[in-house]
């Protein structure tokens, strides 16, 4: 399906998720959500961890994008690996974080495909 | 917001991978450029990690982003093949790269087309750039990719620069203007935002996106691609590639040492001085029994990285242990060379490592070597490396540009009967390898070959040079030698030669014995870097000499400082051994013995010498003046700006003691004279490139006969001529002769003539000219140059004619004006016809074969070589700008002339074509160019188009920065390369079109060797040149394509195009339309043609004067 639409046209890719999440103003309560509300390190500024902690924002910005003409949206994993959330001592959710975050935006996706009925996701 | 619920809109999930913020090819830590934060296992487990996590919560694709360093972007590849392999995935695969900065590079130093090469290994589904610039500043890298990227390309930037408190302000509107560029270059399939683009920015790329064609996918290119820092890429121009041996702890007992000592400083200067001497490719081997060669691999490596001078060139790993190549695939970022595997240990194994090979990037070295042991028949090589090239190709896909064989090159001359044939065999296996494994490159270790003469380095070297020659004749791409070392092949001792060629072919049972014999009486000096520098020991007088003849700049100022020591007057240096030497100089020159371009170096020595002694001449005010032979003025006339051939002669000239007062280009005549007078000269030559410049000079000479001036006028240029300097211009002037001279060779013998002392030879030269002159005038008035023409009304009435009602004119895919800045030089310089280059430096023969002829083929070696590497600077720097504008028109013929339309129906221009009157035989056409354009009575609709192209934007800032160093042969050899780029640019601009533009030939694919030879459908004449030679139609070309406004070129009162590198044309695409010189035409067509054109007669007569047929 990719192989046949991006020959026949060009394909759109969405914006920036970082400054997205920057108009929401989030304090450091909500980074850490319920779960991690006993975590011993700060957590304000690890976007990733929102696909857990918010994902209702993660999926208005996936949302949002989709609406504006995206084909291809990111999933909020910028920072998904070991070595980049070792900084918040979150080595262990990795696996977690990029699963829930593909989720989240396959979700969007597959939602705003079943809402205009043109073409079936893959 | 509701849905907006665009057609065909089908949303998909990617991976957004980010680079960790760690890097795996530079050191956080200054003082230790070998340490590493992180390692390659690391990231591989990294990112196999996170792809696990997403392709789990269901991604459709996978997006390695923001890549700063390469070699973190090839664990990341690693990983998810990993993945790919373990599940059984086809899931697609995107790379975006980031560009930090102005310079082009990634942080980790690679170009963008290095970049691409070093993952185009991951079968990705697309790769772009993004982050880090806004869509403005990123355009030219993405061009860059976009023209090697055999697969889709994306690119999402920022949205602008950030601002001082690192925001971002580009709006939606400004970004998506950017973005249409991107569109309308035909660069991308994706776009998209990266830092600070919202929703709205989304929003408008999705607008601008409608409706268009995307980027197509370019034809695979089959070369092999390696790169470093910088790409290495085996186009069909590139020559013999040499690998760098000297890292090699088994070929070089110094370099061991260093490496057993870890004096890793020193051991990095081998191999910067390798690449300082000409390896495109450094061979790095740690097999030795007393290291830990994984670790020692690792180690020089990262050192070896964090070097650009080095790390520049990409890599062959070299080892006969697999550990310890993959210890040094996971520490280099570009696209090596694994060197090597083989069937050895049987078909497993050799599988397992050529995909692990690949997995890391590389390409292989597949020696020819299998479980019954190495090949050393011409059979076994060939079988081995069939079989092996089946089982890659066929049961692994591997693409055969990424398979280098290595056929074994055995010592020969050992003594022992059965080697003699190993260098034979070598040599027809590759024939027949390269004949049959279509694709594949053949490298080999070349010192090899010479192993039985080791200590005798002349033996050895001459050795070397004979087998490449003839085995890269065979089709041997690349060996590992020591570069820098390797005797020229025509330059090896003639009887030296015959007895390693009787060695290397086996052509007799005593060839063995004949050349240990040679070698034990020869001194066994080879060509050692230090022999050259002999000369330094030589007397100031002969140091300075040699530098002259050789064009050595390196010690000049110091000689010259110690001969003015010795001989106390700066004057006294000059006319003493500087004089000398450019004495021997102008003789050799004289006698055919040194050439042209050696001649220009010599002249810089010269210069160089002079400016350095100038300071001490003004000191002592003296009076006195250096002796010269005479002061000689030259100039181009007034309306023309090329200056190529006067320069050459001037510092001819200069060589020969000449004083040369230049007045540069585009001088008017009252200039020319005003300063002839006043600085007394003896001689004043005229150049001209344009055929207005003729009369500009008959001008010149008419103003000199008013003056009564006494002083030779010499006349020269590409127009002029000895038949219009007798005709045209000694007749104005007859106080002094008036001589035609056709090149600068030519210019020493004319001006020591004219110049010299004694009178009898000057009278019977002047004599002599001027009775030729006479006797070319009076065969042109007694008739014997007679010539018949007919009527203008008989030439139209059998014009051309093809037959209007079965052709079909192609319409044009993209009508109106395209305008094309900042062209890629890289591109362009793939065009160039390397033939008018050589003659522009008096070199005569046709490219490449040039580099054979026995006369000036070492010459032109020589010269191309700093060509190239002059080339490579303006590329890199982009010391120039190429800009080239070109369109179709709705075109129809009324007449002789054609009208060009614009969409509705308007007329833009109307042009005025010439037709031939030359009487020809019964049924022969008399062309015009107006007969390939549909006549407006056909009812066809035609089209015509038109073009401008420069490559001179920026190049005078480059001559006079040359000019102030006193090099002239650096100035003259960027305008030449200019002038070559200009014609190549005009070749790619005809491409594009007959391609994309037009698109009449959207399937031509010809070679550039073809281009020139213009196998081509269609044709590109250029107003002023001979099948339309009225310089004045170029006005109509450019308000037809606004010129001036797209380009900044313009015309000067003779309709020259300024910059000089420039090039301008109509083209036809009628498959019968051919190239056609005027020639001649009568008076009654010069009438019609006046009229049509709304001038004078006299004034056509004047543009038109060398096609008149008739005497004014």
């Amino acid at each position: 399906m990719l192989h046949k639409i991006i020959r026949e046209r060009i394909l759109v890719l969405d914006g920036a998720m970082g400054t997205m999440i920057q108009r929401y103003k989030l304090k450091e309560e909500d980074y850490r959500g319920d779960r991690f509300r006993n975590h011993t390190h700060d957590l304000k500024g690890n976007n990733d961890l929102l696909s857990l902690t918010r994902p209702d924002i993660i999926r208005d910005i996936h949302v949002a994008y989709l609406e504006a003409g995206a084909d291809i949206i990111e999933t909020n994993t910028f920072n998904g690996t070991r070595i980049s959330q070792s900084d918040y001592h979150l080595e262990d959710y990795v696996y977690e974080l990029n699963a829930a975050s593909a989720a989240l935006a396959k979700q969007a996706a597959d939602e705003f495909t079943r809402k205009i009925r043109t073409n079936p996701v893959l | 917001m509701s849905s907006p619920g665009k057609s065909g809109q089908t949303p998909f999930c990617s991976r957004s991978h980010g680079p960790t913020n760690k890097t795996a090819s530079l050191s956080p830590d200054v003082n230790n450029p070998g340490y590493r934060a992180v390692t390659f296992d690391e990231l591989v487990a990294n990112y196999y990690e996170q792809a696990c996590g997403l392709v789990d919560g269901g991604v459709d694709i996978l997006l390695v982003e923001t890549v700063f360093d390469t070699l973190n972007c090839k664990a990341a590849l690693f990983a998810i093949q990993n993945l790919k392999e373990e599940r059984g995935l086809d899931i697609p695969v995107m790379v975006s790269g980031t560009i930090t900065d102005a310079s082009g590079r990634t942080l980790s130093g690679q170009t963008p087309e290095a970049f691409y090469i070093s993952v185009s290994h991951g079968n990705l589904f697309s790769v772009g750039l993004n982050c880090a610039l806004g869509p403005k500043e990123l355009k030219p890298h993405l061009k860059s990719l976009s023209n090697i990227a055999d697969c889709y390309v994306s690119a999402y930037p920022n949205a602008g620069l950030p601002n001082e408190l690192g925001g971002y302000d580009q709006s939606p509107e400004e970004m998506k203007s950017f973005i249409r560029e991107y569109i309308e270059d035909g660069l991308v399939n994706i776009v998209g935002g990266c830092c600070g683009t919202t929703p709205e920015h989304i929003r408008l790329m999705a607008e601008v996106v409608q409706g268009i064609r995307p980027r197509k996918l370019p034809q695979k290119s089959g070369l092999t691609k390696l790169a470093g820092l910088e790409p290495l890429i085996f186009r069909e121009n590139l020559n013999f590639v040499n690998i760098g041996e000297r890292t090699n702890v088994t070929g070089s007992r110094k370099f061991a040492r260093l490496i057993r000592e870890k004096n890793y400083t020193e051991a990095l200067s081998i191999a910067l001085q390798q690449v300082e001497n000409g390896a495109q490719i450094i061979d790095v081997n740690m097999d030795e029994g007393l290291l830990d060669s994984e670790q020692a691999m690792q180690e020089f490596l990262n050192l070896v990285m964090s070097e650009p001078e080095i790390a520049r060139v990409p890599v062959m790993i070299d080892s006969s242990r697999w550990s310890v190549i993959e210890s040094g695939l996971k520490c280099v970022q570009g696209k090596c060379i694994v060197n090597s595997i083989s069937l050895k240990e049987g078909e497993a194994e050799f599988k397992r490592q050529a995909l692990l090979a690949r997995k890391y990037g590389a390409a292989v070295v597949v020696m020819a070597f299998d479980e019954a042991g190495q090949a050393d028949t011409i059979d076994r090589k060939v079988q081995i490396c069939k079989r092996a090239y089946g089982i890659l190709t066929g049961e692994l896909s591997y693409s055969p540009e990424d398979i280098i064989f290595d056929p074994n090159i055995f010592a020969v001359a050992t003594g022992i009967a059965e080697h003699n044939d190993y260098a034979v065999n070598f040599i027809e296996a590759t024939r027949i390898i390269k004949q049959q494994c279509p694709g594949a490159k053949i490298s080999g270790g070349v010192s090899n070959i010479s192993f039985a003469f080791r200590g005798n380095e002349k033996v050895r070297e001459a050795m070397h040079s004979a087998f490449l020659y003839h085995a890269i004749k065979a089709g041997m791409d690349m060996g590992i030698v020591n570069a820098g070392m390797i005797e020229v092949y025509e330059e090896i001792d003639k009887e030296l030669l015959v007895l390693v060629e009787d060695v290397l072919f086996n052509r007799h049972e005593k060839a063995t014995e004949a050349l240990i014999r040679y070698a034990e009486h020869s001194t066994g000096e080879g060509k050692t870097l230090q022999r050259d520098e002999q000369w330094r020991t030589l007397d100031v007088e002969e140091r300075l000499a040699h530098a002259l003849i050789k064009g050595i700049t390196d010690y000049i100022e110091t000689d010259t400082a110690e001969a003015l020591e010795k001989y106390t007057s700066p004057l006294k240096v000059i006319e003493g051994p500087l004089m000398n030497g450019m004495n021997i100089v102008g003789d050799l020159f004289g006698e055919g013995k040194m050439f042209l371009p050696q001649v220009v170096k010599s002249a810089r020595v010269m210069k160089k010498a002079v400016a350095w002694l100038t300071p001490y001449i003004e000191a002592q005010k003296s009076e006195d003046s250096v002796q010269t032979k005479g002061k000689i003025l030259l100039a181009t006339v007034k309306g023309d700006v090329h200056d190529i051939g006067k320069n050459i002669v001037g510092v001819v000239l200069g060589c020969n003691n000449y004083e040369i007062i230049d007045l540069g280009v585009m001088v008017p005549a009252e200039k020319i004279l005003t300063e002839a007078e006043s600085k007394k000269v003896d001689i004043i030559g005229l150049s001209g490139l344009i055929t207005p410049s003729l009369d500009e000079m008959v001008y010149v000479a008419a103003e000199m006969q008013r003056r009564n001036m006494q002083i030779p006028l010499l006349i020269g240029g590409a127009t002029t001529s000895k038949t219009h300097t007798a005709l045209k211009i000694e007749p104005q002037y007859t106080n002094a002769p008036v001589i035609y001279v056709q090149d600068a060779g030519r210019s020493v013998g004319v001006a020591s003539n004219l110049l010299t002392e004694n009178q009898d030879i000057r009278s019977q030269f002047i004599a002599s000219i001027k009775k030729e002159y006479r006797d070319i005038r009076e065969k042109r008035n007694s008739g014997q140059d007679f010539k018949t023409y007919v009527s203008i009304d008989f030439a139209r009435a059998n014009k051309f004619a093809p037959d209007w009602n079965t052709y079909i004119p192609p319409v044009p895919a993209h009508k109106g004006i395209h305008v094309f800045r900042d062209l890629d030089l890289k591109e362009i310089s793939q065009y160039i016809d390397w033939t008018p280059f050589f003659s522009s430096w008096q070199l005569k023969g046709k490219y490449p074969d040039i580099f054979e002829d026995v006369i000036v083929g070492k010459e032109a070696r020589e010269l191309f070589v700093t060509a190239q590497e002059m080339l490579e600077l303006i590329i890199a720097e982009k010391r120039l700008e190429a800009r080239a504008v070109a369109g179709v028109f709705s075109a129809n013929a009324e007449g002789d002339d054609v009208i060009l339309t614009d969409g509705d129906g308007r007329e833009i221009v109307r042009l005025h074509f010439l037709r031939q009157q030359r009487e020809k035989a019964k049924g022969q056409p008399y062309y015009c160019l107006s007969d390939f354009i549909a006549p407006l009575h056909s009812g066809i609709s035609d089209y015509m188009g038109a073009f401008a192209v420069t490559a001179g934007i920026g190049l005078e800032k480059w001559v006079s920065y040359y000019e102030s160093c006193h090099d002239d042969f650096s100035a003259i050899m960027m305008k030449a390369l200019a002038d070559r780029l200009a014609e190549a640019l005009a070749e790619w601009m005809h491409q594009k079109v007959r391609r994309e533009i037009w698109a009449y030939a959207p399937a031509e694919n010809l070679d550039n060797e073809a281009l020139i030879a213009e196998k081509y459908r269609g044709i590109r004449p250029a107003p002023g040149y001979p099948a339309c030679p009225d310089h004045t139609e170029k006005e109509s070309l450019w308000k037809l394509l606004d010129v001036a406004r797209h380009t900044g070129m313009y015309l000067t009162e003779s309709k020259a195009m300024y910059p000089a590198a420039s090039v301008s044309g109509w083209y036809m695409a009628h498959p019968e339309a051919i190239y056609f010189g005027l020639g001649q035409i009568a008076e009654d067509q010069v009438v019609d043609y006046a009229q049509r054109k709304g001038m004078q007669k006299s004034e056509v007569q004047r543009w038109l004067a060398p096609n008149l047929s008739y005497d004014l």
